[in-house]
């Protein structure tokens, strides 16, 4: 058992207190059913993303990233928890004032194509937000107003307005689809964008081109990020913390330099140790720790839900479950025996 | 010509080996005679129609592959990749489809084949693994039929033999309690382990090659080392050959012999992996190892990209297909396509008039923050 460093002195580390944090989830949980059963995605997920920050949340397929995602989104609203975004709790309020909230929470989906409506054409779907929710000064919307507002933003993220207004989705290869994507989330100049899974659809040099134009323009427009992604090499490129996932639980959470030079949890660890290097002196992921497959999410495992396939696992696992405990300042584990501790 | 004939001599006689000694005794001896090239592609062209204009998917192939040798093909989506997996495999339609050129597997021209005749080759001598275990398995037919089924079929197995070898075969490639497992349905399986039965499945009669198009690209990180792994030892067992197809080049360090690097339907580079890893010749490769988001990069790394995106295959024009995205692009580019020729180093091939200097490390070089950022 390790000892758990109290609560309150959290904040040296980067780790944004809930007073500055743009968002704040508590104890979230999503649940779908199955049947008569229920399918646990979520279970109980609490966390901060600070402005400015980029919050990296990865994990395996099936490990609720994307469930999270979307349950901040209200898309479809959680089971449980709390999401406190600008200081209201969207899970509670209605669905008039979630709409007054949403041009300040913008989301970017995986497949830059099927994100994008096929029979509109560039400038409706770019300048569709402006549509719905007006400016985000507050001056009336005139034709030529909003059409300037999406040729700037056309601009910003790297296509040429007077090319690309006019034509449809199908004219555009996945890149460009993904710029268009961005560039419809940012034109409401939103406090938070949440990137599902944003470049996974796209090939290695777009993907580079599309992670530096995300970075850009978070500088530019001082957003914050909960980058959601399978691709640990990606997470470390963006984010300043990274939390990892594991079958709807997070199981540990730090800077994104310490969490790749010191992981804690077994997982985190074997997550680290399977990322293939493309460096030929390195040789290829010895056979890793981890037994078997992603158990179900329908019937998780008691105790802690690593523990079927940790390489260290106790009789304690299955007895008790760890909790997300801070280990060094900043650094959280959950864990009931933490490596390099 | 005569080294073709003599793999000829040796595959017959292995087949007589095979057929009188226990045809399902694991391995055989049927792989130890191989040495020298056991795949040989020659000018390999495949087109598709369009209404106008022919689609060049795959622009003039050409390469050997050794016995129980690997050889990793990298390339963006549209490169021309699987097409050419599929024309080696000749699994292309004929109509609306215009292949030219030679895939000459242990002795036999593939491309002069009747399908009847390229069905014996199909799971015998060259199997094939794909990227999504979902599709490549029959939904409606149980594990155990599927993977016995070629070896029924090219070996003449009786029912109980095919169901030893299944049990076998899924118990090498890692599914546990394989005996319940043949009953099953692809459905009631993970993804990891229904690609570890399309693996058995490609590997039931011990082919001589196996081509794995993106064998892992469905997969989680931790599942996908464990395939990787997998079909390294199975590889290394069985001393078959295999052509391991990628987008993505941590997968191709350290597991393949030699590596191509194929840009708009064309080979660009091909060296033996280390030399292609420390030291790329074509601009296109070194962007490409320069653009990959590295775990060891600080957060916030601005990474160096390539600009712009890959041509449209159907109106390429004269010149280098990577002029138009290349930084050291002169005028000579624009109107003449480079060889694949090799420099000082005969193993070293690229395609390129003004290539990177020799010697540029792309694998450790230090990922700084500058570089050209494009757009």
């Amino acid at each position: 058992m390790i000892d758990s460093v109290p609560e309150s002195d959290t904040v040296s580390s980067g780790e944004p207190s809930p007073n500055d944090a743009v968002l704040c989830v508590e104890d979230l949980v999503v649940e779908f059913p199955v049947g008569r059963r229920k399918l646990h995605a979520v279970s109980g997920v609490t966390f901060q993303v600070g402005e400015g920050e980029t919050l990296g949340i990865v994990g395996e397929s099936g490990c609720g990233k994307s469930s999270t995602g979307r349950a901040i989104m209200q898309l479809p609203r959680p089971t449980s928890g709390k999401v406190i975004f600008e200081g209201r709790d969207l899970v509670a309020i209605g669905q008039k004032d979630l709409r007054d909230v949403r041009p300040r929470l913008q989301m970017i989906f995986q497949d830059p194509i099927s994100s994008l409506n096929p029979r509109q054409r560039v400038s409706d779907i770019v300048g569709g937000p402006i549509d719905n929710h007006g400016l985000p000064s507050g001056v009336s919307v005139t034709k030529a107003s909003r059409d300037d507002r999406v040729a700037t933003f056309l601009e910003t993220v790297g296509l040429d307005p007077a090319s690309t207004m006019s034509r449809r989705p199908h004219e555009f290869s996945g890149g460009q689809c993904q710029r268009i994507n961005i560039a419809r989330a940012l034109i409401l100049e939103p406090r938070l964008v949440i990137c599902d899974e944003p470049v996974s659809a796209l090939d290695v040099s777009i993907q580079a081109q599309i992670i530096n134009l995300l970075e850009d323009m978070k500088n530019r427009y001082g957003l914050s990020l909960l980058f959601i992604s399978h691709d640990l090499a990606v997470v470390k490129n963006v984010s300043d913390r990274v939390a990892v996932m594991y079958l709807g639980k997070l199981v540990e959470v730090a800077g994104a330099d310490e969490i790749y030079s010191r992981p804690m949890h077994p997982y985190t660890v074997a997550l680290l140790a399977a990322v293939p290097e493309p460096d030929p002196d390195r040789p290829p992921s010895p056979e890793i720790g981890l037994r078997g497959d992603l158990p179900s999410p329908i019937d998780p495992p008691s105790g802690c839900r690593f523990r079927t396939r940790c390489p260290y696992v106790q009789d304690l696992c299955s007895e008790q479950e760890p909790p997300l405990v801070q280990v060094t300042p900043g650094h959280r584990v959950a864990c009931h025996f933490p490596m390099g501790k | 010509m005569s080294i073709f004939s003599r793999y000829a001599m040796d595959h017959g006689d292995n087949r007589a080996l095979d057929s009188a000694q226990s045809v399902w005794s694991e391995q055989g001896d049927r792989h130890h005679l191989g040495t020298g090239p056991l795949l040989v592609v020659e000018g390999l062209h495949t087109g598709f129609e369009l209404q106008s204009r022919t689609l060049k998917a795959v622009d003039g192939v050409s390469f050997s592959l050794d016995y129980g040798k690997t050889l990793a093909v990298v390339g963006e989506s549209g490169s021309g990749k699987t097409v050419l997996c599929r024309s080696i495999m000749g699994l292309l339609p004929r109509s609306g489809v215009r292949t030219s050129g030679r895939v000459v597997l242990a002795g036999k021209d593939l491309n002069q084949l009747s399908p009847k005749e390229l069905h014996k080759e199909w799971g015998r001598n060259v199997s094939m693994i794909l990227q999504d275990p979902m599709t490549s398995l029959n939904p409606t037919v149980k594990i155990g039929r599927q993977i016995a089924e070629s070896a029924r079929w090219h070996l003449q197995l009786d029912r109980h033999q095919a169901r030893r070898r299944s049990i076998d075969l899924l118990e090498s490639v890692g599914i546990p309690s394989p005996e319940a497992a043949l009953g099953r349905y692809p459905h009631q399986l993970s993804g990891g382990l229904r690609q570890r039965v399309a693996i058995a499945s490609a590997l039931a009669c011990d082919p001589l090659l196996v081509l794995a198009d993106e064998p892992t690209t469905a997969l989680d990180v931790t599942i996908q080392a464990q395939i990787l792994n997998l079909l390294d030892a199975e590889q290394a067992k069985r001393r078959m050959a295999m052509i391991l197809i990628t987008h993505d080049l941590g997968i191709v360090a350290g597991r393949a012999d030699e590596t191509m690097v194929m840009y708009a339907g064309r080979v660009v580079e091909k060296a033996p992996t280390r030399k292609l890893f420390f030291s790329p010749r074509m601009p296109y490769t070194r962007g490409l190892f320069d653009s990959l988001p590295r775990i060891h990069n600080p957060s916030h790394t601005l990474l160096p990209v390539i600009p712009g995106r890959p041509p449209d295959l159907a109106s390429l024009g004269e010149g280098c297909s990577f002029e138009p995205r290349c930084s050291s692009a002169q005028p000579r580019c624009r109107t003449e396509a480079p060889p694949l020729v090799s420099g000082e180093d005969p193993e070293h091939l690229f395609a390129c008039w003004y290539p990177v200097a020799a010697g540029t490390s792309a694998a450790t070089s230090p990922m700084g923050a500058v570089g050209p950022v494009s757009s």
